[in-house]
């Protein structure tokens, strides 16, 4: 076999070799992470120690939406900054969360227009 | 336009202590950014930005000669970046720097983009985000420290980057459906919660665990997610599962 055909060879099994290992789910491990009796449920970020903040509807109240954040360890806290609706929008590094709240809906969350 | 959210800023410290605030006679105040000193960028009465210092002083932000100015986020050494909006409606990104110097920017090759949203800053000052095209499509964008800017989508579909770590990598979603992380060398890593029909990213801590919703079209009930474990990653050349089989990941085209 020429050195040519035989690099024609391998650079075909490195291309088949990378797309098989492409995106493998098994690697993954995900945990749905809502609020206990939220429905629906919307996170706005998570900070570098793995905080995370978002907002959450409790079920069977559509009224309004509340705040929470979860710890790494697991644990929720939920909070209102005020009457209506409260939507976290960021956190920092500290954990400390910045947001805001009010009767309607609106603005952005990070798949674009706020769609819920 | 970035439409504005109707209602009051609130500020909740690590330790609960909730603080509500407006900047002054308001129609609205949102905040949309907060670095790791407490200062808060946003924007108010849909129309101006602002700068709300560690201490608590709010500070008008207006890009001269714009008919809107909106700050979204900002760093720890102070700079805050965002969207202005010119005479002719045309959006561009503006660039605050801690001295006050202020620079903008645009998309290569994009046709009078409408709206510019800036979403991730991090310690570099590299920026990601998304913008319209003035044809209603959505598309995501990279800038790196030096100023220069790239776009950054999967195919041809809407591109929404969310935020942007301290080394690089970009968390973002695509075509309303699909999740992914870019990390700094281009390689995609595509994001799928299981059996769901959307997986909407929103961000990544250091430890590579992504949180963001998902949602099947059946219910359309949205879920928080918490991704502890990366996928293996996908060379920059072969389209990731997902994505068009037409579009390959187009990174700085």
């Amino acid at each position: 076999m020429s050195q040519a055909r035989q690099a024609v060879i391998l650079g075909a099994a490195a291309v088949v070799v990378i797309l098989t290992n492409a995106g493998s789910p098994a690697t993954a491990k995900w945990k749905q992470a809502d609020p206990p009796g939220a429905y629906p449920s919307s996170p706005s970020g998570i900070n570098r120690g793995g905080t995370m903040a978002g907002y959450y509807w409790a079920t069977n109240n559509q009224n309004d939406a509340h705040g929470f954040i979860r710890s790494p360890n697991g644990s929720f806290t939920t909070f209102d900054a005020g009457t209506g609706h409260t939507i976290p929008t960021a956190i920092n590094g500290k954990g400390d969360v910045v947001g805001w709240y009010g009767p309607l809906l609106g603005g952005r969350s990070c798949a674009g227009p706020m769609a819920l | 336009m970035v439409r504005p959210a109707p209602g009051r800023a609130f500020l909740r410290g690590a330790d609960g202590a909730l603080s509500t605030f407006d900047v002054r006679n308001a129609r609205s105040t949102t905040p949309p950014g907060i670095n790791d000193k407490d200062a808060v960028v946003g924007y108010y009465s849909g129309t101006y930005g602002f700068l709300r210092t560690p201490k608590g002083k709010i500070k008008p932000i207006n890009v001269p000669e714009a008919q809107r100015t909106f700050a979204t986020v900002v760093n720890d050494n102070f700079v805050i970046v965002g969207e202005y909006v010119d005479l002719a409606g045309v959006g561009h990104g503006s660039v605050g720097e801690a001295d006050g110097s202020l620079s903008s920017f645009d998309i290569p090759g994009a046709d009078t983009p409408f709206d510019i949203y800036p979403r991730g800053i991090n310690s570099s000052a590299e920026i990601t985000g998304w913008y319209t095209a003035s044809d209603y499509t959505f598309h995501g964008c990279l800038r790196n420290a030096e100023g220069s800017v790239t776009r950054l989508d999967i195919g041809q579909t809407p591109t929404y980057p969310c935020g942007i770590d301290n080394e690089g990598n970009v968390v973002a979603s695509f075509d309303f459906a699909h999740g992914f992380v870019r990390t700094t060398n281009g390689q995609i890593s595509t994001l799928d919660y299981p059996e769901a029909d959307h997986t909407l990213p929103a961000g990544r801590d250091k430890k590579g665990r992504v949180t963001g919703e998902y949602y099947s079209d059946d219910d359309g009930i949205r879920h928080t997610f918490l991704m502890k474990r990366s996928l293996s990653l996908h060379t920059g050349v072969a389209p990731p599962d997902g994505a068009p089989a037409s579009g390959s990941t187009m990174v700085g085209d």
